[in-house]
């Protein structure tokens, strides 16, 4: 059993309402169920000046989610004791102590899309310190950026490296129409990967890659993810021919081998409509780091409907929706599983 | 630890659209442990212009963790103008069991997005965000001792007929004061949210007289935590919404970890494949 000593139940965090850990260890004690905002109502705590609040929430959920023993204990009412270890977590952590730190990659795969003149896909990487006030930063990191067509070959590779304060900000679209004739109409897809490895023992701090795609009257833009697994996933939308153009992008991210990609809608589990009618079943093979771009397209009954997809793949994958506009000027992305 | 609820949750609505919201059973049974029958409460309350305006309750029953019947499982919900200039509403989501039952294995929201459309403007897509016990942000308070949301790609450009605005949401009890600071040190200072209040932020506001166009990164901190998104939008039309996104934590996770941690880590890879 661990007693946290560091966290005296004595201690107020709530000054206006004279609250105290003790106070709160009581109230999620006697009622497990109890919600933050719960916990609010019943005590007042936060109410007045507000100074608190992030600090009552912080106790709030570290105490929820732990497994509370409370002991009367002479002085301060209450002795706090912390156990939500297993032994096989106690016995890592021992074995932790006497290992070396060591970087952590972190790889992002994301789908980028460019048009002539109307769609191109930018990337940025900033680290700025934090309020940009040059006191707390992100770590200096390596950072490598690969453009991939949708066949999976490599368009562009370049190494940068990110400082503290510096943005990374590219068009990375541009390197998928080297070569390339490009037809008036066509949306070309690829991928970009991202690679970024910390070269001091820090925090992400504000990192994060975001993709931006530029239209002409309206960008949308997501932060970049690590790769998904291989399995099933899923999106909803609804089907509005004459306003959205829904693409699914689906990147396969093994570098040896094809993905088997099978795709299905609409799976109306909510409408009995059409109910077995203009089906979709699509099965793509995806070369290894090659990218696809399907459009959602259906018969006429369907608009205005809700429609729900389900897919699958063989091998891991990065998944996004671009929703875009039927005049191309508005697009957005989103991640999906 | 098992608990009766899912940490409340909160969506913006923005002027001008309707919202699709999917009420997600199979995640639902996913969370929950195995009980012989079970009603979970799922409740939609909209809020504007500081009030409570209307809400939608939902009764799902539950089977041996399998959906057995309850109502549509979908909402369609239309904004309503705001009264007040630059507002709109939002929509606070709340997840229990109906006899408080402890029923669920994990708390957080679910992974699920949320349709935004309206006649002839381009969908959009947007999920529930943490009202309160987001991890990253209970992380950052513990490291950091502080609140602080980034966005690192805002991309005001009036040639190209697009703009951003940031769409603050305070869905706590007392008002909220925000600042905010570029990287080129533009602060905006103290700006006052008001309780049960969303509040548009337009970013033209950092153009210097005869600028069209500021491309960079901003950081907003705040006395009190807040739902902030942004949104990019037509330049003289805010209820011209081309995308919405949540902003990003100042993440305090670290950026090594101990080589035993790492060993274990790609073990866990290899197994779960098999």
């Amino acid at each position: 059993m661990k007693i946290d000593n560091k966290i005296s139940p004595s201690k107020v965090i709530c000054p206006c309402f004279d609250i105290t850990i003790a106070h709160l260890m009581r109230a999620i004690y006697d009622n497990k169920n109890i919600s933050y905002d719960e916990f609010l109502t019943m005590t007042n705590a936060t109410n007045k000046c507000t100074a608190c609040s992030l600090d009552v929430e912080y106790y709030f959920t570290k105490f929820k989610n732990s497994n509370l023993i409370l002991e009367v204990d002479a002085d301060t009412s209450f002795k706090i004791q912390l156990d939500n270890k297993s032994r096989k977590e106690k016995f890592y952590e021992i074995i932790d102590r006497f290992t070396p730190m060591v970087s952590m990659m972190q790889t992002n795969y994301i789908p980028i899309i460019v048009k002539n003149k109307t769609l191109d896909s930018w990337i940025w990487i900033a680290n700025n310190s934090m309020m940009h006030e040059r006191e707390v930063f992100g770590s200096k990191m390596d950072v490598e950026l690969i453009v991939r067509n949708h066949l999976g070959d490599i368009k562009h590779k370049k190494k940068y490296f990110l400082d503290h304060e510096d943005c990374i900000h590219e068009n990375v679209s541009q390197f998928l129409l080297k070569d390339v004739e490009l037809d008036n109409n066509e949306i070309l897809a690829g991928s970009l990967e991202i690679n970024r490895l910390p070269i001091e023992i820090g925090v992400r701090g504000a990192t994060r890659p975001q993709l931006e795609i530029l239209a002409k009257e309206g960008s949308g833009a997501v932060h970049t993810q690590g790769k998904g697994r291989s399995g099933g996933g899923g999106f909803s939308c609804l089907y509005r021919p004459d306003t959205d153009i829904i693409f699914i992008a689906i990147t396969n991210t093994d570098t040896n081998n094809k993905n088997d990609f099978s795709i299905e809608y609409p799976i109306n589990n909510a409408l009995n409509f059409n109910k077995g009618k203009d089906i979709v079943k699509d099965c793509i093979s995806i070369p290894p780091r090659g990218t696809i771009l399907h459009e959602v397209k259906l018969g006429d009954d369907y608009i205005d409907q809700l429609i729900h997809m389900k897919w699958s793949s063989t091998g891991s994958k990065s998944s996004y929706v671009f929703c875009v506009s039927t005049d191309l000027s508005q697009i957005s992305i989103d991640h999906v599983t | 630890m098992l608990s009766s609820h899912i940490y409340s949750s909160i969506l913006p609505l923005p002027q001008g659209y309707c919202v699709d919201m999917l009420i997600p059973v199979s995640l639902i049974s996913s969370r929950m442990i195995e009980t012989r029958k079970c009603i979970i409460i799922y409740e939609y309350t909209y809020f504007l212009d500081g009030d409570e305006v209307s809400r939608k309750t939902f009764e799902l029953i539950f089977e041996n963790n399998r959906y057995i019947e309850g109502q549509s499982l979908s909402y369609r919900l239309y904004s309503k103008r705001s009264i007040k200039e630059n507002q709109c509403g939002y929509i606070e989501l709340d997840v229990k069991s109906k006899d408080g039952s402890r029923v669920f294995k994990a708390m957080s929201p679910f992974p699920q997005y949320e349709i935004f459309s309206n006649i002839g403007k381009k969908s959009f897509f947007s999920s529930f965000t943490n009202k309160t016990s987001d991890p990253q942000i209970i992380g950052q308070i513990e490291l950091f001792k502080r609140f602080v949301i980034t966005y690192p790609a805002i991309n005001i450009d009036l040639k190209k007929d697009f703009s951003t605005a940031f769409l603050f949401i305070n869905p706590y009890e007392k008002p909220i004061i925000i600042v905010l600071k570029t990287q080129d040190l533009k602060t905006i200072d103290r700006k006052k949210i008001l309780p049960r209040e969303a509040v548009y932020f337009p970013l033209s506001c950092l153009l210097s007289k005869g600028e069209n166009s500021w491309k960079g990164q901003i950081h907003m901190t705040a006395n009190n935590r807040i739902v902030a998104v942004v949104l990019n939008h037509k330049k003289d039309d805010m209820d011209s919404i081309s995308n919405m996104e949540h902003l990003d934590p100042f993440r305090s996770d670290s950026t090594h970890q101990r080589f035993s941690q790492k060993i274990r880590s790609a073990l866990r890879n290899i197994f779960s494949k098999k």
